[in-house]
């Protein structure tokens, strides 16, 4: 199988504190891979490395054959790397199809898709509604049809369900595995809900304290004694 | 050596001023994150109320009673305008605070009349000493130790009160400092007073060696700006450093070439800003608020096209059926226009607050007087000179633009517009000085009333319908998405940095080219092209039109001008101006365009 | 003393936590728990003010709080010490308790930078340095002794334990055990079972926003399917 992502080595510190240390892996083509691991683990961080939001400290990384440590978001972008955030970023001003119109132009593609995009998630009825006047959901799909435009290898999704109703969560998950398959674009998201986890990820990283601690299937990481600690909150000398 | 030693001590006096003001400005700014561009006005009044108290009660009763009562002053402007601003975007603030200058320019003229006031000279500090064989004033060297005792007292306040803890808390983390029960309502009550009493004092202190002068607000503003920007925002110790560097700058570069000392202030805060772009002891801002209100554009829908073709229609059968008044008032109000449009372009689809876009106004137009004064060549390559001279200005001012945002941007500007006025008043070999340069005619073909009416027809409503293109096509899209969401925007894909500087270049030269019309309309040039008041203008044009309306401009330059022809014979014309401005931000911040929205909206709402 | 029904709310549009309701008795101590993501957080921030609920209300001392802003909720008598600590870095360990201080809410005075440099002794032997300086268990003590220097009667903790190494979560328990006794209520949210158990009896497991476990430490540890299922992988 084909690498799509590798990275190697990549580090950033913020003032002394190592948020990620030194972590390497690759990602192959067609995988879902879910980045778990306590708040302040470095998952965060190591996304905005990633993305090229934060420079890298050290280490290298390559999109394919092509090494992009040092590039700017816009060029990752360009490059093929999509990327949504946290809390779901839109263009306020403009409508469902307008971001989506924007999205396009922005990949230098043909507005005109706009629409087709909006149906693939499902929101097609909905593309003359301001972004401001959708339900959070609904926001959460029109930024999937956003970096949907540009065609990308890499996805990187920033905790894809967080924000949404419990009902929805199942369904938003299942729409986006259903378009990456088609489309064998490569996943990479970060998530706090385990079903979802376990549910949707063919593979797991498992991050603490800036450090990559396992790497494997799903039962792998389900069976690691280090990722079980740490999740049911005993410490390492297991006092008390 | 003791010559050297004296312009030094010079310079060191000239600090302390403009220390007072600038750590004022800074620890406001570090509170309440608001820059507050009537620091200046507090200055001044501070020497104008030493003034008048010293007649009565003498200097030294007269300099901290000046202060406190700029404090008070300061104190009510925040209670009655800023304090319902917080919430409010940048651009507001901002724009509130302007308009607090035009008002406390015009009280001032209103209380103190337009001739320059000379102060009594410190009694007991009127002589010189003699340093290294040099004359140094005595007064000087007070004023050196009333710096260092501020930023000495300054300094106490910070580390040993518990209010001075709280106001560094407060710039490090003000919603944690809440979260610990202080109200921050109060706290920037006393922030306000402190810092107006600063400015007030280093008003007050300048009595003797300067007369009170209705031009020190703005004056001392611009280089207040550069100080903060160089000391870094929030940083007192940095404003300190700023205003040392700053003075001896100006202290010695007029010894080199008087003309320099503008420049290099710029140059200084131009490379202190590449290398540090938070200022010399600033750190970036943890969160970066709006610069301006996230808002889609309020079209005419179906009609915009049929209401551009009529209003076009209007206005090239104007001239047949009005008078020739009519027909030159219509003529200023498109060159405006065009000038507000490029200012919304910039301002409204890109985020981007220019308060001294006069600068690309004012190159447009001494780029073509100069011209054709020095070439005696025509009007109409002097009509491409003018864009394209404000176009490098915009470049330039541009480059560093993009390295910062929001009020860094527009204390920028505004200090940019500022040093290119002084030039224009005081580099007289190239610009004419005060004199302005005369006789700039347009070419022969276009010299009567209705044939340059026409030509500025077609270039301004040229230059408009292409900006509307423009913010309505995808380079408008592409922008307004690094306006609503920068990170966002960049993971598509948009370099939003080189978009916003071509926003910047492209706004400059529709000013440059409006500047360049207005030169050969009036057959002259003054520095007024390039002074505050003109910035002023294109910025309440196009709020009072409406920011997201792609006719605000228009609209707003019509009504703007009607009121003008109407309303600027009153004395106090400036002041109503002011009035308007804080008047927009505090209740109507979407102008006439959003307003008329608003209301349709609601009534649509209120039928369906 | 601390009344919380059906609260629901999260940030800028997306739902964070839903219809989480539980109550704590005077001076009673309450742990909640979940997984990162679970909406502990959000909660305590939404209790504190800092973000306003959706819906639902907020009872402290038999008086509504709900929507109120953090300072009020301050002065009514609790204390915060958030996730990230936010402590003041610029200023000194010192000025950082001077920042904190206030009187409780009957005008009592408890606390002084002397008390609680006797609570936390590794913070008084570096009362001058800049709290931007210090380590990371320094800085958490640093940010609870600042919320004690307001007298507070119940106190708010995020995730004390995050990022700290075991003997240094261990003196935590300490401290915050001593503050039991002296009769400060504690709502904390946790990660680190250890810990919580040391500070509360009582506890409350969230799930992707909403309460999926109410009951107390000796329960959860008979039904250890419970805690893989909503703490574990």
């Amino acid at each position: 199988m084909s690498t799509v992502l590798a990275a190697d080595g990549i580090s950033k510190s913020f003032g002394g504190l190592k948020a990620v240390d030194s972590v390497s892996f690759e990602l192959a083509k067609g995988d879902i891979a879910a980045l778990i691991g306590p708040n302040g683990a470095g998952k965060t961080t190591c996304f905005n490395l990633l993305g090229g939001a934060l420079a890298a400290d050290g280490g290298q990384m390559r999109l394919g054959p092509t090494d992009i440590t040092g590039w700017p978001p816009h060029r990752r972008a360009r490059a093929g790397i999509g990327r949504t955030f946290q809390i779901a970023a839109t263009f306020r001003s403009m409508t469902a199809l307008e971001n989506a119109e924007t999205a396009l132009m922005a990949a230098d593609a043909a507005p005109e898709n706009a629409s087709n995009l909006l149906d693939d998630v499902g929101i097609g009825a909905l593309a003359d509604t301001p972004v401001t006047a959708l339900a959070y959901g609904d926001v959460k799909r029109v930024e999937l049809a956003m970096v949907l435009a540009s065609n990308p290898s890499l996805l990187l999704l920033d905790e894809p369900t967080a924000g949404m109703a419990s009902n929805e969560r199942l369904r938003i998950m299942e729409l986006v595995t259903g378009l990456v398959r088609a489309r064998g674009i490569t996943v990479l998201f970060t998530e706090h809900d385990m079903d979802t986890v376990f549910g949707f990820a063919t593979r797991i990283l498992a991050m603490d304290q800036g450090q990559l601690i396992a790497d494997g299937t799903p039962e792998a990481v389900r069976a690691d004694r280090r990722v079980q600690q740490i999740y049911l909150g005993e410490t390492e000398s297991g006092d008390a | 050596m003791g010559f050297y030693v004296a312009q030094f001590l010079t310079g060191l006096a000239s600090a302390s001023s403009l220390f007072l003001v600038a750590a004022g400005l800074s620890i406001i700014f570090g509170v309440t994150r608001i820059v507050n561009f009537a620091h200046g006005s507090l200055f001044m009044l501070g020497a104008f109320i030493a003034y008048s108290i010293s007649q009565k009660l003498g200097f030294w009763l007269a300099v901290p009673l000046a202060a406190l009562s700029v404090g008070a002053i300061g104190w009510a402007m925040e209670r009655t305008v800023l304090s319902r601003l917080y919430a409010a975007p940048e651009l507001f603030q901002l724009v509130a605070t302007f308009g607090l200058v035009l008002i406390i320019q015009d009280a001032a003229l209103w209380i103190w009349g337009p001739t320059d006031l000379l102060g009594p000279r410190a009694p007991g500090l009127t002589g010189v000493v003699r340093i290294l064989g040099q004359p140094v004033p005595e007064y000087d060297l007070f004023l050196i130790a009333v710096g260092l005792m501020v930023l000495g007292g300054i300094w106490w306040m910070f580390t040993r009160t518990r209010f001075g803890i709280l106001v560094r808390a407060a710039t490090e983390d003000r919603e944690m400092l809440q979260a610990l029960g202080v109200r921050p309502a109060r706290l920037f009550q006393v922030t306000f007073f402190i810092g107006a009493a600063l400015a007030g004092l280093g008003g007050a202190l300048e009595m003797p060696r300067q007369p009170a002068s209705l031009l020190m607000d703005l004056n001392i503003i611009a280089e207040a700006f550069v100080v903060v920007v160089i000391g870094g925002m929030g940083s007192v110790v940095g404003a300190f450093l700023a205003a040392l560097l700053i003075a001896q700058l100006n202290a010695f570069g007029i010894l080199i070439l008087p003309e320099i000392t503008l420049v290099a202030a710029f140059a200084a805060m131009a490379v202190v800003l590449i290398i540090r772009p938070y200022g010399l002891l600033g750190k970036p801002a943890t969160t970066q608020p709006h610069a301006v209100e996230i808002q889609p554009p309020q079209t005419l829908a179906g009609y915009g096209r049929i209401a551009a073709i009529a209003l076009v229609a209007v206005l090239v059968v104007l001239p047949l059926v009005a008078d020739s008044f009519v027909v030159v008032l219509t003529g200023d109000i498109m060159i405006f226009a065009l000038f507000a449009a490029g200012l919304h372009f910039m301002m409204g689809t890109g985020g981007l607050i220019s308060f001294g876009h006069a600068a690309f106004f004012g190159l447009g137009a001494y780029a073509a007087a100069i011209f054709v004064r020095d070439t005696g060549a025509g009007m109409e390559i002097a009509l491409i000179l003018a864009p394209a001279a404000a176009a490098v200005g915009a470049a330039i001012v541009g480059w560093f633009a993009i390295r910062l945002s929001g009020v860094y941007l527009a204390m920028l500007t505004l200090a940019a517009a500022q040093i290119l006025w002084s030039a224009g008043v005081q580099w007289q070999d190239v610009t004419g000085g005060d004199d302005g340069i005369l006789g700039i005619w347009p070419a022969q073909w276009a010299s009567g009333t209705t044939a340059y009416y026409y030509l500025t027809l077609a270039l301004a409503s040229t230059g408009i319908a292409a900006l509307m293109m423009a913010a309505g096509g995808r380079f408008g899209h592409l922008l307004r998405a690094g306006r609503d969401a920068p990170a966002r925007a960049q993971a598509l894909g948009i370099d939003i940095d080189r978009r916003r500087w071509a926003a910047i270049v492209i706004s400059g030269t529709a000013a440059g080219l409006a500047g360049g019309l207005f030169a050969f309309s009036k057959g002259s040039v003054f520095p007024d092209v390039l002074a505050i008041p003109n910035s002023v203008d294109a910025l309440v044009m196009v709020l009072l039109g409406g920011l997201h309306a792609p006719a605000g401009p228009i609209l707003g330059a019509s009504v703007f001008a009607l009121l003008e022809d109407s309303l600027s014979r009153l004395s106090y014309w400036r002041a109503l101006l002011g009035a308007a401005v804080v008047g927009i931000a505090l209740f109507a911040p979407g102008g006439i365009a959003g307003t008329i929205s608003a209301w349709l909206t609601g009534r649509r709402k209120e039928t369906a | 003393m601390l009344d919380v029904k059906s609260l629901t709310g999260g940030y800028a549009g997306a739902l964070a936590i839903e219809d989480i309701t539980f109550s704590l008795g005077a001076s009673e101590s309450l742990a909640l728990l979940g997984r990162n993501g679970a909406g502990k957080t959000t909660t305590l921030k939404t209790l504190m003010g800092l973000l306003a609920p959706w819906s639902g209300g907020i009872e402290f001392k038999g008086a509504a709080i709900t929507g109120q802003s953090s300072d009020r909720i301050a002065h009514a008598g609790i204390g915060y010490v958030p996730e990230e600590r936010r402590i003041f870095e610029s200023l000194s360990v010192t000025e950082n308790l001077v920042a904190g201080e206030k009187p409780g809410r009957s005008g009592r005075i408890d606390w002084t930078v002397e008390r609680v440099f006797g609570l936390f002794p590794e913070i008084a032997r570096r009362s001058a340095a800049q709290a931007g300086t210090l380590s990371g268990g320094e800085r958490q003590m640093l940010a609870i002794g600042r919320a004690l220097m307001g007298n507070p009667e119940l106190l708010l903790l995020d995730e004390p334990s995050e990022g700290l190494a075991p003997v240094v979560v261990n003196r935590l328990g300490d401290a915050l055990a001593a503050l039991r006794s002296d009769g400060i209520a504690i709502l904390i949210s946790e990660q680190n079972r250890n810990l919580a158990r040391r500070v509360a009896e009582n506890l409350v497991i969230l799930e992707t926003g909403r309460v999926a476990y109410r009951g107390n430490f000796s329960g959860l540890d008979g039904d250890p399917a419970i805690a893989t299922r909503l703490l574990g992988v």
